[in-house]
């Protein structure tokens, strides 16, 4: 467990243990024995479509049900009902394609996420301001959720997603689909909430992770391939050290797909 | 400010609830103004089957509503959150609920305020009135139910198509599934009938086990605020399943779903020296239906109608069993009742009712014939469209015209027995 203490206020960035995580849809296996430790800033979790990331950080987020000891977020295992209540009021989650309902308001949107996360009802309007600022969609508050464009409602989702100011954010794909500004704009934000808290990407597009992350987790075929520096990435996968080529074709792989998504 | 909005229920689905079950239940009510007749049993009926158009209403809204903000990848009420998912579905349930029935009720009020007006016996059936109470709830909570778990749009159409199957599930199985099923299809409790004691009890009790099993299970998957628990699960699909079964053996007895009223008032007229009687709740239509049925009489013959069946009766009054000639009265038009009467009529004595167990199409067509012949005498202006403009059927009513009064009615005399079971040779013509 790490803290800071920005604008006066005591931050406890969680720490995350995973130990020989396997998690599986019916017969087909999506993670493979994870071992993993995430102390503070902001991780990356890269890997080619359908390597296992969103499982993954839905097992962090509590969402997916583990093993006993297999995820524990400061020293307290989510396999347990207990567990997963105790650390749900600090998580922030953003899965990938999520909900929102078209007919409300982008302010009572994000007023009724501060409701459910557990924020007194006098506090919401506040706290829905606050969090709308952080991430730039102050001026949306009076528009209808229907009505935003495609960055617009990610944005709201991350406002929705940390409203209550978690300390641990888990954010799927958070960059997908928003044009070059806003991507620069979520970056921005991302880097800034990693500032106080443990925050945690998942991405195929390795540019975005490189730039905004302290560390980097490469997973392919539900296996953990890489933990460490972003900037050793390249290196690491050019010289396997453990006599395997795997980094290597993941790393490949992650440009192979950025770079048909330039193309298209 | 917020305080508003921490009513798990945005306004606007509130009041889009409110006014969807209004503008169904009116509706409803409308569509059944016609069948109503004036009559109390059939109006309580009617509330029972107008919710065949304000359920589903209340459970598609309730359902998109859910699979919008409730499920796991709700953003809005995520999973992480920390809001308990057993209070957010009552108080969603209660909100929705109270609008869809504060909906139907007001919808309810111009067909309410016309029977009351104009019903000249019986009175409201509280216990089917009461009744839709948790048939409401039943529907918004199944909706919030299979809400919380699907999220994709083929799983909304799938949920709306459960919802459909659910409200039609009685004209499917019929009255055997009638005790569980939200309307009945065809089944108005006429004048002379209501439904039992028994069945709308047992109907409130057993939707609001539906509500409290959809209830429980719509906690448990909200948000995926819990996995879910098969020893558990199986206890609550329990709550549902013993009733069922019960349902099963108890009203496996059609008697015991509807009863006929003891003594029903009557009110008599003598057609061609043959009594025709109709309950009283019918008494402005009998000098129209006696009209036709004084036609028929003449064109078959007084001797074979009295010979056969002595009196003539609304079925309100007397069950229909064959060689009893009797017609239902479910209309408040006077000439669309008039045809009704004599099509009812006509078919039982041509013996085309009795057609369905002939395998000869030849004396079916003769059968067809015939009903069409004392169709159209009795009912002149009638629509023609109802009959096949060629084949047997035509050639037989042709025929049949051409002949005088007498042979007619000799042919019925002679024939009758064969006539009634729709087993008449063409070559038997006069």
């Amino acid at each position: 467990m790490t803290s800071d203490k920005p604008e006066g206020r005591t931050i406890v960035r969680p720490s995350i243990q995973i130990k020989d995580l396997s998690y599986s849809y019916g017969r087909q296996q999506v993670l493979n024995s994870i071992t993993a430790n995430i102390t503070g800033g902001v991780i990356g979790l890269v890997g080619p479509n359908g390597s296992g990331k969103s499982t993954l950080l839905g097992c962090i987020a509590t969402t997916l049900r583990v093993s006993p000891s297999q995820v524990k977020i400061d020293g307290i295992d989510v396999a347990h009902r207990d567990g997963r209540s105790r650390v749900r009021e600090r998580i922030g989650y953003l899965p990938q394609g999520f909900d929102l309902l078209g007919s409300m308001k982008v302010h009572n949107t994000i007023a009724y996420a501060a409701w459910t996360s557990g924020i007194r009802s006098d506090d919401c309007d506040g706290a829905a301001a606050e969090a709308a600022n952080s991430i730039g969609i102050e001026h949306l508050m009076a528009k209808r959720v229907r009505t935003l464009s495609g960055g617009q409602r990610q944005r709201l989702g991350i406002a929705c997603a940390t409203v209550h100011n978690p300390s641990l954010v888990i954010l799927d794909e958070p960059a997908v689909g928003l044009d070059p500004g806003t991507r620069l704009q979520v970056r921005n934000s991302i880097v800034s909430m990693g500032k106080a808290r443990t925050v945690v990407i998942a991405s195929h597009m390795v540019e975005d992770v490189v730039r905004v992350c302290d560390s980097i987790m490469v997973v392919a075929d539900g296996e953990l391939l890489y933990q460490g520096d972003p900037d050793s990435l390249a290196t690491a996968a050019a010289s396997p050290s453990d006599g395997t080529s795997d980094l290597l074709a993941a790393y490949q792989q992650l440009f192979a797909d950025r770079t048909a998504q330039l193309d298209v | 400010m917020f305080r508003r909005r921490t009513l798990p229920v945005p306004p606007g689905v509130i009041v889009s609830q409110f006014i969807g079950s209004l503008v169904a239940s009116y509706a409803a009510g409308h569509a059944a103004t016609d069948l109503i007749a004036q009559l109390w049993s059939r109006y309580s009926s009617s509330l029972r089957e107008g919710i065949g158009f304000v359920g589903p209403v209340a459970f598609g809204i309730a359902l998109i509503f859910a699979s919008r903000l409730a499920t796991a990848r709700s953003v809005v009420f995520p999973v992480t959150g920390t809001k308990s998912g057993a209070a957010w579905v009552l108080r969603t349930w209660v909100l929705l609920s109270s609008a869809s029935l504060a909906g139907y009720i007001i919808g309810q009020v111009p067909a309410y305020l016309t029977v009351q007006a104009d019903a000249t016996s019986g009175q409201l059936d509280g216990l089917v009135a009461v009744g839709v109470i948790p048939l409401i709830g039943a529907y918004v909570g199944l909706g919030l139910l299979i809400g919380c778990v699907v999220r994709k749009a083929t799983g909304v159409l799938a949920g709306l198509l459960f919802g459909a199957v659910f409200t039609l599930v009685g004209s499917i199985g019929g009255p055997r599934l009638w005790p569980i099923a939200p309307t009945w299809g065809y089944g108005y409790a006429t004048a002379g009938f209501r439904d039992t004691t028994a069945i709308s009890t047992f109907r409130i009790f057993f939707f609001l086990s539906v509500i409290i099993t959809s209830l429980l299970a719509a906690s448990w998957f909200v948000a995926e605020r819990s996995p879910i628990r098969v020893r558990v699960n199986a206890g609550v699909t329990a709550v549902i399943a013993v009733p069922v079964l019960i349902s099963i053996l108890v009203f496996s007895n059609p008697t015991a779903i509807q009863a006929r009223v003891p003594n029903p008032p009557s009110v008599c007229d003598t057609v061609s020296e043959t009594k025709v009687c109709v309950h009283a709740a019918h008494a402005t239509l009998l000098p129209e239906i006696t009209s036709v049925l004084a036609a028929i009489v003449d064109t078959v013959g007084h001797d074979y109608v009295e010979s056969r069946y002595g009196r003539i009766r609304d079925e309100e009054l007397k069950a229909w069993r064959p060689g009893a000639l009797s017609f239902d009265v479910i209309l408040t038009d006077s000439e669309a009742m008039k045809e009704r009467v004599a099509l009812n009529v006509a078919a039982q004595l041509s013996g085309f009712w009795a057609c369905s167990t002939t395998t000869s199409s030849v004396q079916r067509q003769v059968a067809a014939g015939i009903q069409w012949w004392i169709f159209s005498e009795a009912y002149p202006s009638g629509d023609d469209s109802y009959w096949p403009s060629s084949g047997g059927a035509t050639e037989t009513k042709e025929h049949l015209e051409s002949l005088s009064a007498a042979q007619l009615q000799q042919l019925f005399l002679d024939h009758g027995d064969a006539i009634e079971g729709c087993s008449l040779d063409r070559e038997l013509l006069p």
